[in-house]
């Protein structure tokens, strides 16, 4: 009796047992169901991969768009910066280019000055050399004339300092960039084409002709006729 | 960058040719080192090149058989200019000033330049005028008019006032003395006579070493 009575009472406790677990185990299954996502279908899974496969797609064109412009941009300020250093050699070069023909200005200013000492001298050293037994030269002309030549001379000087060197003219074949012909000579002693003769000096500055040489030219075998003439 | 449409003004003189362009309103030469006139004396270099400026000015004296001093005085006719053996018509001697002038603008402006006002003689004839056109168009220019130089005179001095007018305009050039009488009226300017002398003789300049009296 003892024994079937022990053994109902595990057998319960079992089943007591069994049963609490079973509805543990329940209400730990619905809570994680719950609490899980639901699970996606196959259509909606292709619908988010096309959606995803689409922004990517715009961003990519947007990135691209930004790429392009900033490149453009980039170009932009290349070209703006390449017109800013040319605007400004170019105004370096005129800021030079004007202090020079200013400078040319003067010095051609000079020059005319310098023609007028120069025959001036010569006038001086004719009067000088005059000398007879009636008539002397006039006193202090020996003065005059050195007078003349250190004008001469310093003006000289400055001249070389602004590196102003006077055209070779006579002797000198005919240069039309440097040389103007007022008039022609006939010499059958000198080659045709030739310098016979400086009315003007010339005078060049570097590259840069102050003032064209006038000379006279001598053609032996010069046409007489022009390559037109009028009717 | 898109170049600015520039129109200039190409001055073709007897002696010198200029050209202008309008700069803030105003009208300013267009200026290539220290000259703003280009000498339009024809010449031949020594490979037979038809060249023009100051350096074919220069050898005018010394080779004469080599040089044009004034082919515009030739616009028109029929007489032929020997360039070196051959015989050429006026017209196509003429184009090099234009051409020369056409290259030293944009050389000088910095970029292309395509149109061009000119201005003629108010006594050029109606075979000059086409002719001078045709000579500035072969230089490469589209020319967008053509003035009469007296009119372009009257235009820039007396346009200011409305008053009805009649007033003289006189052009003493490098060989020509031309006289002209206009009338300006509502802005319109007629020439209503143009008479001259358009061959003085060559070039009157006098040479720097002539003596001066000072």
């Amino acid at each position: 009796m003892t024994s079937a009575h022990d053994h109902d009472h595990w057998k319960n406790r079992i089943l007591r047992d069994f049963r609490s677990w079973i509805d543990q185990f329940a209400d730990e299954e619905s809570e994680v169901r719950e609490n899980r996502p639901p699970e996606p279908d196959l259509r909606d899974l292709l619908a988010e991969f096309t959606a995803l496969r689409q922004e990517m797609r715009i961003q990519n064109d947007e990135q691209s768009k930004a790429g392009r412009e900033l490149g453009q941009a980039a170009e932009r300020y290349d070209s703006a910066l390449a017109l800013l250093r040319k605007r400004e050699e170019t105004l370096d070069n005129c800021a030079s280019d004007i202090a020079r023909q200013a400078e040319n200005v003067c010095l051609l200013s000079f020059l005319d000055f310098n023609d007028r000492m120069l025959h001036g001298r010569e006038t001086a050293q004719k009067i000088s050399q005059q000398r007879s037994l009636l008539r002397k030269p006039p006193r202090g002309i020996s003065g005059l004339v050195e007078g003349y030549d250190r004008a001469i001379d310093q003006f000289q000087a400055t001249m070389e300092k602004f590196k102003v060197v006077k055209i070779e003219t006579v002797g000198c074949p005919f240069n039309g960039k440097c040389m103007q012909a007022i008039e022609t000579r006939h010499d059958t002693s000198v080659k045709d084409g030739v310098v016979v003769d400086e009315l003007l000096s010339g005078y060049m500055r570097d590259d840069d002709i102050l003032r064209v040489a006038e000379v006279a030219v001598n053609r032996i075998n010069l046409e007489s006729r022009k390559s037109y003439e009028r009717t | 960058m898109n170049e600015p449409d520039v129109v200039i003004e190409i001055d073709l003189r007897t002696i010198n040719s200029e050209v202008a362009i309008i700069e803030n309103d105003q009208p300013v030469s267009v200026r290539k080192g220290d000259e703003t006139i280009l000498p339009s004396c024809v010449g031949l270099d020594d490979a037979g090149n038809i060249t023009v400026g100051q350096q074919e000015r220069n050898q005018s004296v010394a080779a004469p058989d080599k040089t044009i001093p004034s082919i515009k005085q030739l616009t028109g006719s029929n007489q032929t200019v020997n360039t070196g053996g051959t015989n050429d018509m006026p017209q196509k001697i003429s184009t090099c000033t234009p051409a020369t002038l056409h290259k030293y603008t944009e050389d000088i402006l910095g970029h292309p330049v395509s149109k061009t006002a000119i201005t003629v003689p108010g006594y050029f004839t109606d075979v000059q005028r086409p002719t001078t056109r045709d000579t500035v168009e072969i230089a490469g220019f589209e020319i967008v008019r053509i003035i009469n130089e007296p009119t372009a005179t009257a235009l820039t001095y007396e346009s200011l006032s409305d008053e009805p007018r009649k007033i003289l305009v006189y052009d003493l050039g490098g060989e020509t003395f031309i006289v002209s009488v206009m009338r300006i009226e509502d802005g319109i300017v007629e020439v209503l006579s143009s008479t001259g002398n358009n061959s003085l003789g060559d070039d009157l300049r006098i040479p720097s070493s002539v003596p001066r009296r000072p």
